[in-house]
C-alpha cells in the first residue's frame, strides 16, 4: 500500500491550488493548479491525484479574526479555557456560530504568546459545501496568510532575533503582520489589496504602531512589503517616516505548500468546526460497514455459488458416469445373457451341480442312515434347492445336516424352517448355489 | 423519503440477516440432500460400471468356453425332427435304470440365436426308487454333453425309498447341420456314449 499524502487545497481567484505532501517519507511536495470554475478543477486535480491521506484547507485573513494573546497560563487546557473566554467576549457571531481556534506561539515560565483564530461559520460552510462535491471532507482549516508567513520564515527573511513590520498584499487582499523575536504579535487584515492607498496605508502603520507595545522595534522604520503581482505604485511614495523594501511572493514556493507544511505539524490553528470531524468519523464508520457487508455478501454468495457449483459438478459427472453406463448397457446386457448361456451350456459338460451332483451332496450330508426322511426335493438348475422332510423327535441329525451342507463349495443355505409336529420335526431347507453369491458378490465390489 | 430511524435500521438489518440466513439454511439443506442423493447414484453408477467393465472384459474367455463347450454338443441334420428321438432315447435310459416313466411331454424346440445352437426340452413324470433315479440320472451324465436336467422334482409320499415319485425337465442343446456335411463318426456322440455307459 503507497504511503498516504497529505493534501491541502486552497481557493485562489484564478481557480484552485493543490500541494500533495507525502507523509512518513522525504519525498518533496507536489504543487499543482487548476484554473477556471473550481469544483469542476478540484474534480479534474483529484482524478489524476487521489486525496489519500488527511486534507487541509485554509480561509482567507479577511474571514478570520486573528489576535496575539499574552495569557497567565501553560496549561493547553487553561490556556484553551482562557482563548474561549476570550473569543466569547470578542466574537460578533453568535456562540453557536462562531469557530475558534488556537496556537502556541511562544511559552515563557509563567506566561504564554498565544495566536487565536476567530471566525464565523458562515466561510467554513461554504468551503465545506465546495469540498463536498468531490466528497472530501478536510480535517484541518488554516489561514492563508500563516502559511506566507511561514513560507517568508523558511526563506529566512524573519530571524529570531529581530523584529519586522511586514505587509503581505495578495492579488485580491493585504495583511499587516507585525512579526517580534520569531513569532507574529500582531495581525491585522486591511480588506481588498485594490482599495489600499499611501494615506490608507499611513493611518494602518499609525494605530498599528498605537496598538503594539514599546518593545516593538523594527529597525530602522522599515516595512518589509510582500507583494504577489506588480507592486502597486502608491509604494513609491511610503508614509513618511518609513521606507518600503519590496519583495515578491513569487520567489517563494507556492502558499500550499506553507500551508501544508503546517498541517503537518501539529499544535496549529485547526478552524475545522468539531462536527465536520464526526461527519468524517460518520463517514468512515458507515464506509467500513459498506465494505464488510459487501465483503459478507460476496463471501455469503461465494458459499452459495460453491455449494450450487460443487452440486453442478457432482451432478455433472453423474450424468457423464450414467450416460456411459448407458452407452454400455446394451453390450453389457449381451455379455452377460452370453455368461448365462455359457453358464447354462457348460453343465452340459460340467457335472458338477447337476442334479445326480446334488442328490449325492445330500446323501453325503446326512449325519447317519435313516435319522433324515427328505418327502420332498426339488431342484433347479438356475437357483439351487428347495427341500423338505422330517428329522424324527431329535434336532440335532438336522443341524449336523445343515453344517455339513454349508461345508461344501457348492450351495448355501439360504434359509431353513424347522417345525415339531406329533413329536416330529419337519423341516424345510432353501439352499442356492454359490456361484449366486459370488456374481453377486463381484458386482458390488 | 423520510430517513430511517437507528432503531429501524437494526430491525431492517435483524430481519435481512434473518432472511438471508433462512435463505442459507434452504440452499444449503437443498444442496447437501442434493449431493447426497448423486453421491448415492454416482456410487450405484460405479458399481454398474464397474460391472459392465467386468462383463466385457469377460467377453473373450466365455466366446472361448462357448465356443469349447459347443465343439462338444452334438449335431443334427437339418430336417431331422429330433423330437420322438429324444424321447426314444429318454425311455430307453428309463428303462434301463428300471425307472418308469408315466409321461412324457416334448416342448417345441427353439433357436439360441445368439449361440447358433437348438434347444428341445421333454417335460416328463416318473415313478421308482432311489436306486433306478440314481441309476438313470448316472446314465444321462454318462451321454456326455447330450441332455441336462433343468430341473427335478422328488417326492417320497410315504417315506420309503423304493416308491418315489417325480416330474423332471430336460434340456437337448445342439447344433444342425446340412446333411452333406454329417460326419457320422464324430456327430452320433449321445449313441457312442450310450453304448459306453454300465447301469
Amino acid at each position: 500500500m503507497a504511503d498516504p499524502v497529505l493534501t491541502t487545497l486552497i481557493l485562489t481567484p484564478k481557480g484552485l491550488e493543490m500541494t500533495q505532501l507525502p507523509l512518513g517519507t522525504d519525498d518533496g511536495p507536489v504543487t499543482l493548479r487548476g484554473e477556471g470554475d473550481p469544483t469542476a478543477a478540484l474534480k479534474t486535480l483529484l482524478s489524476r491525484h487521489p486525496a489519500d491521506g488527511p486534507c487541509s484547507s485554509a480561509l482567507s485573513a479577511n474571514d478570520v479574526m486573528l489576535m496575539v494573546l499574552n495569557l497567565p497560563a501553560t496549561e493547553p487546557s487553561d490556556i484553551d479555557g482562557m482563548v474561549r473566554l476570550q473569543a466569547e467576549e470578542i466574537s460578533p457571531f453568535p456562540a453557536e456560530r462562531t469557530c475558534v481556534a488556537w496556537e502556541l506561539l511562544r511559552q515563557q515560565k509563567q506566561h504564554s504568546r498565544v495566536l487565536m483564530g476567530l471566525c464565523a461559520r458562515k466561510p467554513l460552510d461554504q468551503l465545506h459545501d465546495f469540498f463536498q462535491s468531490a466528497a472530501l471532507v478536510p480535517d484541518r482549516v488554516d489561514v492563508d496568510v500563516l502559511g506566507w508567513l511561514s513560507l517568508i520564515q523558511d526563506a529566512g527573511h524573519l530571524p529570531e532575533d529581530t523584529d519586522q513590520l511586514l505587509l503581505i498584499i495578495q492579488e485580491e487582499q493585504a495583511d499587516m503582520v507585525a512579526w517580534q523575536q520569531g513569532a507574529p504579535c500582531l495581525i491585522r487584515s486591511l480588506g481588498k489589496a485594490a482599495g489600499l492607498s499611501a494615506d490608507s496605508l499611513a493611518e494602518e502603520l499609525s494605530m498599528v504602531m498605537l496598538s503594539l507595545d514599546a518593545n516593538f522595534n523594527p529597525a530602522g522604520q522599515i516595512l518589509q512589503v510582500w507583494h504577489s503581482e506588480d507592486p502597486p505604485g502608491w509604494l513609491n511614495r511610503p508614509p513618511s517616516g518609513w521606507q518600503c523594501v519590496l519583495h515578491s511572493l513569487s520567489q517563494l514556493p507556492p502558499l500550499s505548500q506553507g500551508l501544508a507544511r503546517r498541517a503537518r505539524e501539529a499544535q496549529r490553528i485547526d478552524l475545522s468546526p468539531s462536527a465536520w470531524q464526526e461527519e468524517k468519523i460518520r463517514r468512515k464508520t458507515r464506509r467500513k460497514q459498506l465494505r464488510a457487508g459487501i465483503g459478507t455478501a460476496a463471501l455469503w454468495m461465494l458459499l452459495m455459488l460453491g455449494f450450487l457449483g460443487g452440486s453442478l459438478l457432482k451432478q455433472s459427472s453423474l450424468r457423464r458416469l450414467e450416460r456411459e453406463n448407458q452407452a454400455a448397457a446394451g453390450e453389457a446386457a449381451q455379455v452377460e445373457a452370453l455368461s448365462q448361456r455359457v453358464r447354462s451350456l457348460a453343465q452340459f459338460t460340467d457335472r458338477s451341480s447337476s442334479a445326480l451332483e446334488t442328490l449325492l451332496i445330500l446323501a453325503a450330508a446326512a449325519p447317519g442312515s435313516g435319522t433324515l426322511v427328505i418327502d420332498d426335493y426339488r431342484y433347479d438348475k438356475n437357483q439351487g434347492l428347495i427341500f423338505s422332510g422330517s428329522s424324527g423327535s431329535d434336532t440335532q441329525p438336522f443341524y449336523q445336516f445343515l453344517e455339513n451342507l454349508s461345508a461344501g463349495d457348492l450351495l448355501r443355505v439360504k434359509s431353513y424352517d424347522l417345525k415339531e409336529s406329533r413329536n416330529t420335526y419337519n423341516f424345510q431347507v432353501e439352499a442356492v448355489w454359490n456361484w449366486i453369491d459370488e456374481n453377486r458378490g463381484k458386482e458390488e465390489s | 423519503m423520510r430517513p430511517l430511524s437507528p432503531r429501524e435500521i437494526r430491525l431492517s438489518l435483524i430481519t435481512a440477516a434473518v432472511l438471508i440466513l433462512g435463505l442459507s439454511y434452504l440452499i444449503i439443506h437443498r444442496q447437501l440432500k442434493n449431493l447426497r442423493t448423486f453421491e448415492r447414484r454416482e456410487m450405484s453408477a460405479r458399481v454398474e460400471r464397474k460391472r459392465q467393465s467386468l462383463l466385457l472384459e469377460a467377453r473373450p474367455r466365455l466366446i472361448e468356453q462357448m465356443t469349447l463347450v459347443k465343439g462338444q454338443l452334438p449335431r443334427h441334420p437339418e430336417s431331422q425332427d429330433l423330437k420322438s428321438e429324444f424321447a426314444r432315447q429318454v425311455q430307453s435310459l428309463a428303462n434301463r435304470s428300471g425307472l418308469r416313466l408315466t409321461g412324457l411331454t416334448p416342448d417345441p424346440e427353439s433357436f439360441l440365436e445368439d449361440l447358433q445352437l437348438y434347444q428341445s426340452s421333454l417335460r416328463g413324470s416318473w415313478s421308482g426308487s432311489s436306486e433306478n433315479l440314481v441309476n438313470f440320472l448316472h446314465l444321462l451324465h454318462a451321454q456326455g454333453a447330450v441332455a441336462d436336467i433343468r430341473e427335478l422334482r422328488l417326492r417320497n409320499r410315504n417315506g420309503l425309498s423304493n416308491t418315489l415319485t417325480g416330474t423332471f425337465v430336460l434340456d437337448f442343446v445342439y447344433s444342425r447341420i446340412p446333411v452333406n456335411d454329417l460326419n457320422p463318426g464324430v456327430d452320433t456322440p449321445a449313441e457312442s456314449a450310450e453304448t459306453q455307459a454300465s447301469p
